[in-house]
């Protein structure tokens, strides 16, 4: 019996290692283990044995049984194995082919532009405050020290719909209408973004352009923190190496006033282009609020002091993206705009 | 202003700068130097003209400096910028005390615009004998762009350039009487100067003789009283007329020149005799046999002296500087500010005539950081509390649908507001705010009106990058419309923000596993319905509409729900009439406009969310046959209000109109429903029911048949 045990074991293990498909492997599974299968024969003439040999003998053929179990098994496994392998050569394709396209459009620079602006002075604090476009005569000039007959009125020249409405020539007025609505209320930290209009139109002006301006009032507010809240910015916008310098100029609604220039970053201040050779580029215009401004809208001037600043969106854009006509701003040529289609 | 330093130097020692370094110190400072013009550059190498060490440097002067409007007003400047006293001996040529006359009898003066004009001077000289003035006197007048004239006009622009004070000369004997009076007009025609015959009306002022104009106030004789080759007297005006008649008139009149330019900025009332009497001297001087018969002023108004108290503290706190008493001082003095101390660090300042500009403590504070230098003021962070940044939400939402249309293979588009009249009603304009808002002085009829809508100006964009070979345009544009309920305004009128959107040409460009396939009115649909679900807006509703200008077959009009139920309209989305198309060169080409208002009052910036539900759900598709015009949003309404609470959502997967559907002008529509019940599994007697409500609702409401 035993003899009989070790060669059906040696003959399947063969048959096994033998079978080249899952068929063969199936059928051998029914040679040992089907109803009349030769393990299974062996299995039913258990009661032919004596007691003694009955427990021995049922071991070994249990084991055989095992192990010709696991060797189809594993056989099959690895038939099945080899199918997969072959199927998945099957299915290589070029994965170098250009992907399906999934479109993606573009951010205008300027909404680029003003966008990060705007994040920046979140950042550092500040309130994003909007208002109309066509204004009042008031807001856009007497609130912020310019009467009707002021000299300084032809420094911008304006868009009137009637003798009182025109269209706005910066900012401003948003600033005007915020001290009015906060009654007096400190600290007011806004930035004004907006569309302007100026009556004027070449290579360096456009009669629409983009600003923003910034105003801040507090007890105490000092020439020295406008100085820093700028140097904050320009090097937050054009990275920690920026420096800047004042220079005095002239705004009816602020004094002192100051024009701001950054140090070039195209030559490292070593003279270029793009900074006419000064290693400095003007960005924007600043001060002091004018205490006027500040009486007008509601707030003591003995008891409360503010900066204000006003930046060009088109020039950081220009700079930052090297367009070179402020017009092709509003061209809105897809040749142009498509190249801002990542961050 | 033109200035020479060889001219300055009369009055202020600039010795041991070059014209290079006197301008950037003057520009550090707050005089911007537009350009430096050497004696070599200005006159040749060759030269032999005397003032060959001279620089002439163009001043770019802000509108409060009208100071610097003048040789001696520059020089002040330049003390101070450099640390430098005024020469006292020059400046003497301007004080009165200097010089010996007579008063000036044959002349009276009636004065009836005393605001207007605080002073008034003449002086009558006689015996002058016209012709060049000496060559010195040209050059240096040459050399800061005036053009010499004779011996008179000469010294008067000479005293003009010098001190800022407009000096006119009168051809004496053309004066009828000895009464002059100076009145504002009365629609009256004057031939000025330049011959030009000229109306001037109730706002202009007039130096008349009693019989007619002599002039109009700082701004032009009348021709018949100018002098010519012929004068022999001649009657001298220094005087005051206010800045803001002197503006009207020059601009009414489109006459601008030195002596406005003077007179609008506020001329100082303390240079008018000194002027008139430095002018007579050189005059006299320059014509042989010629004789100052007499010299009178008149003054209206009393010259007020200005004090400001200032405190070093002040200062200093304003300005996050520490200044030193000695310092401030300096800056005063070299500004010839003359100052007391009343008490410990607190300055009275008297301020000087000249410097109009100078009028509150502020302007003080002003002038000592300029002149201490703002490179020196330090840096320092803003104290107090600290503020939490934002955004408001209407930016928040406009920020998001710019990010979901970005997404959605869209560019953003910044058109100019200003527009062309004729693209007034290309889309029906807002019958409650029914008017345009013209600009009362545009610089082209192109940018004459602010845009009703935002579709113009995108079809042009289109038209643009097509002529330039874009062949596939999806582009958007948020801004502003504007429109008004009144003809004229008296308010501010309505601003719309809105969102326009332009979409032609192909999805893709060809592509080897992507069909390009033509854009649709439905992407453009599709997209918006994407940006207002991602604004968390569900009730919204597109309806089949007639709107001019668009396709009559494909345009629906937008409704969004407000909260209390009602629909609100908020645009539109639609092919481009076939017509527009054509005229804008555009082949089939989908527009959308949205007016935002509405949107940002509807966004739902909020989540609450929901367990995952517990129970399976259950699908039942319905496929019906119905008239081809009958709207699948009213069929979806149909079913949604008969098929209870269980239904969780409906679609449609297949809409069929070809063949013999399309011959009867029938269409065949697949929904798929979705129901779900939320504590148990639904079973297929649960669903029956509500199936047959559903297919009888479609029957009854729709004539819809059911599809095997
Ligand atoms: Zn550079």
């Amino acid at each position: 019996m035993r003899t009989k045990l070790d060669e059906l074991s040696f003959e399947a293990k063969k048959a096994i290692l033998q079978a080249e498909s899952l068929a063969e492997l199936n059928e051998l599974r029914v040679k040992y283990f089907g109803k009349k299968g030769l393990i299974t024969e062996i299995s039913k003439n258990m009661n032919t044995l004596s007691s003694e040999d009955r427990p021995i003998i049922g071991m070994m053929v249990n084991s055989v049984r095992e192990s010709i179990k696991d060797q189809l098994n594993e056989k099959s496994k690895e038939i099945e194995q080899g199918i997969l392998k072959e199927q998945l050569a099957k299915e290589t394709i070029d994965v170098t082919l250009p992907g399906n396209p999934a479109p993606i459009g573009s951010v205008h620079p300027l909404s680029k532009v003003t966008q990060e602006l705007e994040d920046i002075f979140i950042g550092m604090g500040y309130s994003v405050e909007e208002g109309p476009e066509v204004e009042r005569d008031y807001y856009n000039f007497e609130a912020l020290n310019l009467p009707k007959d002021h000299p300084a009125r032809d420094m911008q020249d304006t868009f009137y719909i009637t003798e009182e409405i025109l269209l706005r020539s910066h900012t401003s007025p948003v600033q005007i209408r915020t001290m009015e609505r906060m009654k007096g209320q400190v600290p007011v930290k806004i930035i004004c973004p907006g569309k302007v209009y100026r009556r004027d139109d070449d290579v360096t002006h456009s009669h629409l352009f983009t600003q923003i301006e910034g105003l801040v009032i507090d007890r105490h507010i000092r020439m020295s923190d406008l100085k820093g809240t700028l140097l904050q910015f320009v090097q937050k916008m054009f990275g920690t190496q920026t420096q800047i310098r004042l220079r005095p100029s002239y705004f009816p609604f602020t004094e002192p006033s100051a024009e701001v220039d950054i140090s070039c970053m195209f030559c490292g201040q070593a003279g270029c282009r793009i900074c006419k050779n000064s290693g400095w580029i003007e960005v924007l215009g600043s001060g002091m609020v004018h205490p006027n401004v500040l009486e007008m809208s509601g707030y003591d001037s003995t008891q409360y002091s503010g900066f204000a600043f006003g930046i060009g969106v088109e020039r950081i854009g220009m700079l930052k993206y090297g367009v070179n006509d402020i017009r092709n701003f509003y061209t809105n040529d897809l040749r142009l705009l498509t190249q801002f289609n990542h961050i | 202003m033109k200035v020479s330093t060889t001219w300055l130097s009369e009055y202020i020692d600039l010795r041991g700068y070059t014209g290079e370094e006197l301008a950037e110190q003057l520009t550090a400072h707050g005089i911007e130097v537009d350009s430096v013009l050497s004696a070599a550059e200005l006159y040749g190498q060759e030269s032999s003209l005397q003032e060959t060490e001279d620089n002439i440097l163009d001043l770019d002067l802000t509108p409060n400096r009208s100071d610097c409007l003048s040789i001696i007003g520059t020089a002040y400047e330049m003390g101070a910028v450099l640390g430098r006293y005024m020469d006292s001996n020059s400046l003497n040529r301007y004080n009165v005390s200097s010089y010996n006359y007579s008063p000036l009898n044959l002349f009276s003066v009636n004065n009836e615009a005393e605001q207007d004009c605080k002073c008034y001077a003449l002086a009558l000289i006689e015996n002058v004998q016209i012709g060049p003035s000496p060559l010195w006197i040209q050059q240096r007048l040459s050399a800061l762009g005036v053009a010499p004239v004779n011996n008179v006009v000469d010294y008067a622009n000479y005293i003009m350039l010098e001190c800022g004070q407009p000096i006119n000369i009168y051809d004496a004997d053309q004066f009828s009487g000895a009464q002059i009076q100076i009145r504002f007009a009365d629609e009256e025609n004057i031939m000025t100067a330049d011959g030009l015959e000229r109306t001037v009306d109730s706002t202009a002022l007039l130096i008349s003789d009693g019989r007619k104009p002599a002039s109009i106030a700082g701004i032009s004789n009348a021709a018949d009283y100018e002098i010519s080759p012929g004068t022999h007297r001649i009657l001298i005006e220094s005087a005051h007329f206010s800045g803001s008649v002197t503006r009207k008139t020059s601009r009414k009149l489109g006459l601008r020149n030195e002596k406005t330019v003077r007179f609008e900025k506020e001329i100082n009332l303390e240079m008018i005799l000194p002027a008139l009497l430095r002018v007579s001297e050189l005059i006299v001087a320059a014509s042989p046999g010629a004789k100052l018969s007499g010299v009178s002023h008149w003054q209206y108004a009393p010259i007020e002296h200005k004090t400001i108290k200032v405190s070093q503290e002040k200062i200093n706190r304003y300005l996050g500087t520490e200044i030193s008493g000695e310092q401030i001082e300096a800056i005063l003095e070299y500004l010839h500010f003359p100052f007391e101390i009343p008490e410990n660090s607190v300055y009275l300042i008297s301020v000087p005539k000249r410097r109009g500009d100078i009028t509150q403590e502020v302007d003080i504070i002003e002038e000592i950081a300029r002149l201490y230098g703002y490179e020196h003021i330090p840096v320092s962070l803003v104290q107090g509390v600290t503020t939490p940044g934002r955004l408001t939400n209407e930016q928040r939402i406009r920020r998001s649908i710019r990010h979901i249309l970005i997404q959605s293979g869209f560019n953003e588009t910044i058109t100019y507001s200003l527009t062309h009249p004729k693209h007034f009603n290309m889309i029906p304009v807002n019958p409650l705010y029914p008017q345009a808002v013209f600009l009362n002085n545009p610089m082209t009829e192109d940018r004459s009106m602010l845009r009703m809508s935002l579709l113009p100006h995108l079809l042009e964009t289109a038209s643009f990058n097509l002529k330039y070979g874009t062949e596939n345009i999806a582009i958007f544009e948020i801004g502003n419309i504007y429109c008004s309920n009144e003809p004229v305004l008296t308010q501010l009128p309505q601003e719309f923000p809105c969102l326009g959107m332009l979409l032609t040409g192909k999805r893709t460009h060809p592509h080897w596993n992507c069909p390009a396939q033509p854009v649709s009115y439905y992407d453009i649909k599709g997209t918006v319905e994407k940006m207002l679900n991602y604004l968390g807006i569900e009730s919204y509703s597109f309806e089949g509409a007639q709107i001019q200008g668009l396709h009559p077959g494909r345009t629906a009009s937008i409704y969004l729900k407000d909260n209390d139920g009602n629909p609100i309209y908020v645009g539109y989305a639609a092919q481009l009439h076939p017509d527009v198309q054509k005229q804008y060169d555009l082949k089939e080409t989908f527009v959308l406009e949205l007016s935002l208002k509405p949107i940002y009052r509807l966004t739902d910036f909020g989540i609450s969310a929901q367990s995952a539900p517990k129970y399976p759900s259950v699908q039942r598709d319905i496929a019906v046959v119905v008239h081809a015009h009958v709207y699948a949003a009213a069929m979806i309404a149909g079913i949604k209000s008969s098929a209870g609470e269980w239904l969780e959502d409906v679609s449609i997967f297949d809409v069929y109109s070809s063949g013999s559907l399309a011959q009867t002008g029938q269409k065949s529509i697949a929904f798929s429903l979705v129901f779900r019940h939320p504590d148990r599994t639904l079973t297929d007697d649960d669903i029956y029911p509500v199936y047959e409500r559903v297919v009888n609702t479609l029957k009854e409401q729709f004539a819809a048949e059911l599809r095997q």
